[in-house]
């Protein structure tokens, strides 16, 4: 596999480097932390990225209807800790299983309408599937608030109707993938120097769990794309009217295509969540489009072009990025001020620095696809 | 919704009037079941359609110049802001504050615009997602400006408008110089009036026939001579002067600015109201944004609330609104590649 080295990646990677050479000279910061949580992150957010693939090599472009498949993940959640108040379902793991099974199911429902309705309107998918996602999302906050969910944990204490804005999933399966195969601290290891932390936030500095969760999907997406079906949804992107002479459809693999997409980011959503330990329901998945659709654009993919592989570096380079650069930023701020409360204003910049790389990169890659033949 | 967009079969004819009579016919439905008192629903509608009418023109340019819906028309908005916030720092006022909030507003919208036109031209077939995109972008470099430059840099110096350590904008003002400065709807009626005649002056002028000809077919303008990407440019620089323009009026009406959130929904809100007087991603008029923008808000002070009452929870309303304003856009845009895909096989 080939990845093309451009200029925006390589000053994206150099100011990564600083940022992370930045935190290890500080004497404030905890690097060993800052890696865990850049570790974290990373294997939160991966699936997302990874959900872009398909359709990119279908040849729909950016799929910016994820929101589709987040709410079914959402979904997919909040009906499984509803299931096991009503004693239907026993904690831990099988409730993992049951929402992530829930959430694909969904997913690949609604993918598949979706996908029908891409269908219709070749030329304009990327501006469809963001409205799609935009009125999903919309929609779906009506339907939290009226849906016929009674655990108490789960609903709003007065009316007797209407979902949370935010679900603690403490008691549920918080964590499960993260603390996976993981025994705890060894006696007498502080959690973090100078502060005494919580035990409830303590955990491994590498949750193998999650990233081996990651990875695992991407290694199994990376395998269906060897199989026949993988090549055919391939050829319906890179030329439409060879996979056509070929004998493969180039309608279904499309379908095909936004279906996996979208039941990945259901289960993203699950792993998502698990890690957060907490369900945001309402307006919240919207926020994480964009950041994935940068992610895999970092990692070298075009609107023609998408691998795996860059899937999963975008990933890893992205949230590199977005884990060190507040810290880094806010240590340096507090250092050099002296006490000046007018430099204060600077601890903005690694917000308003994620906004102009996440939306920089998507335009970058809007601007250089070739214009495209007007319909 | 969904009826006034099926696409038309037999229905041609009567096409352009289906969008905005569905729309009313919902309208009055939700009104008759809604418990809002008529003289109640047309104050808000009246102050609703003077506030918003200046936003939903200034996307009329881009359309005829074949760039489709102007997303990116919260750029505009962003100058705007920045123009009130530069008029209440001076503490203008009254009727000369305006024009001067106005004119520093052209000239901010037309500096924003350039930028814009620019990327849209390298972005052919794709200028929809890339303006949206480019208004995020925006955003970033208009938080950067707001709460890092000003003071230092920009000349910010008003203690009201400034937080307390000298650098950065608060992030909720109240607009207390600029707040209300039309006097009345006969201002605004005659404000609009100006906006249409310039609007309909500039369609008549060399300019104006070339976006009609850039819009109609790029091909066959660049063969008669037009300097096509320049003209494309200049329609983005129009459309962000406006829009930069209709901040203003809406801002000075409103009187409270959120000063880094205020011009988010601005974009959405705009086009689905042009978008409900019958206007398509390729064809839209001054007409369709004066009908629509009064629909659009019809439908908005009716329906949302009609909704609400109808299941019995008030919360969704802000998730109703949001709701018809992204699927009269979704809508409009499966409608338009439907019928382009039909057109071309």
């Amino acid at each position: 596999m080939r990845m093309p080295l451009q200029v925006p990646q390589i000053i994206l990677a150099a100011l990564i480097a600083a940022f992370w050479g930045l935190a290890a000279a500080s004497p404030n910061l905890d690097f060993r932390q800052l890696a865990g949580d850049g570790l974290l992150r990373i294997g939160m957010n991966g699936i997302f990225v990874l959900a872009l693939v398909p359709p990119l090599r279908a040849g729909l472009g950016i799929n910016f209807g994820l929101p589709l498949g987040f709410i079914a993940g959402l979904a997919g959640v909040v009906t499984a800790m509803e299931l096991r108040q009503r004693g239907w379902s026993a904690g831990g793991w099988p409730e993992f299983t049951l929402a992530a099974a829930l959430a694909v199911t969904a997913g690949a429902a609604l993918g598949y309408g979706y996908a029908r309705l891409l269908e219709r309107v070749q030329g304009q998918e990327l501006m469809v599937g963001f409205y799609v996602g935009l009125a999903a999302v919309a929609a779906m906050s009506i339907v939290w608030l009226i849906a016929p969910y009674r655990s108490p944990e789960l609903i709003y204490p007065i009316g007797g109707q209407g979902l949370k804005q935010t679900i603690p999933l403490e008691g549920h399966f918080e964590k499960i993938l993260d603390h996976w195969g993981w025994t705890g601290w060894p006696e007498g290891e502080p959690l973090a120097p100078g502060a005494a932390r919580a035990p409830a936030e303590a955990r491994p500095l590498v949750p193998a769990g999650l990233l081996g969760c990651w990875l695992a999907a991407g290694l199994a997406l990376a395998g269906f794309l060897r199989t026949r079906a993988g090549i055919a949804l391939s050829m319906a992107g890179g030329n439409p009217r060879f996979a056509h002479i070929a004998g493969a459809g180039v309608p279904p693999m499309r379908r095909l295509a936004v279906v996996l997409s979208t039941a990945l980011a259901a289960f993203g959503m699950v792993v998502f969540v698990q890690s957060l330990g907490l369900v945001q329901l309402y307006k919240a998945p919207l926020g994480n489009t964009l950041p994935a659709v940068a992610a895999i654009l970092i990692g070298g993919a075009t609107l023609k072009r998408a691998t795996v592989l860059q899937a999963l570096v975008g990933a890893i380079f992205f949230q590199l990025l977005l884990v060190v650069s507040p810290p880094v930023i806010n240590d340096l701020v507090q250092r050099y001020s002296a006490g000046r409360e007018s430099l204060r204003a600077l601890e903005n910049l690694p917000d308003i620095l994620r906004v102009l790389i996440l939306n920089g990169f998507i335009l970058y890659a809007l601007t250089r696809g070739g214009p495209e033949e007007e319909r | 919704m969904s009826a006034g967009n099926r696409p038309p079969f037999r229905l041609d004819r009567l096409e352009p009037l289906l969008v905005p009579a569905v729309v009313f016919s919902i309208s009055m439905i939700a009104f008759s079941f809604g418990k809002t008192p008529f003289s109640r629903l047309i104050v808000n509608l009246e102050q609703q359609f003077s506030r918003n009418v200046f936003l939903v023109l200034a996307l009329i340019i881009p359309v005829v110049a074949g760039l489709g819906l102007n997303f990116a028309v919260v750029v505009g908005a962003m100058a705007g802001q920045l123009a009130i916030l530069t008029a209440e720092d001076r503490g203008w006022s009254g009727g000369s504050g305006l024009l001067g909030a106005l004119g520093l507003a052209v000239a901010l919208g037309g500096l924003a615009g350039l930028p814009t036109g620019a990327l849209l031209n390298r972005a052919r077939g794709r200028e929809m997602i890339c303006g949206l995109i480019f208004g995020y972008f925006a955003s970033g470099v208009y938080q950067f400006l707001l709460l890092i430059l000003a003071g230092p840099v920009l000349p910010f110096s008003s203690q009201r408008l400034l937080l307390p350590s000298g650098v950065g904008l608060r992030s909720t003002l109240d607009l207390k110089s600029m707040g209300q400065a039309v006097p009345g709807l006969w201002a605004y009626l005659l404000l609009l009036g100006l906006a249409v005649l310039l609007l309909s002056w500039l369609f008549r002028t060399k300019l104006g026939q070339d976006w009609r000809a850039v819009g109609l077919n790029r091909h066959v303008a660049a063969v008669a001579g037009i300097a096509v990407e320049r003209t494309r440019l200049l329609a983005m620089v129009f459309s962000t002067v406006l829009g930069a323009a209709g901040q203003v009026l809406y801002l000075q009406d409103f009187s409270t600015l959120n000063t880094y959130t205020q011009h988010d929904q601005v974009g959405f809100y705009a086009v689905a109201a042009l978008l409900v007087g019958g206007a398509t991603v390729q064809r839209a008029t001054v007409l369709h944004a004066v009908l629509g923008t009064a629909l659009f808000h019809l439908l908005i002070l009716t329906a949302v609330p009609a909704m609400a009452q109808l299941v019995g929870n008030s919360q969704i309303e802000e998730y109703c609104r949001e709701l018809f304003v992204f699927l009269i856009i979704g809508v409009s845009l499966v409608v338009h590649a439907w019928r382009a895909g039909r057109q071309s096989t």
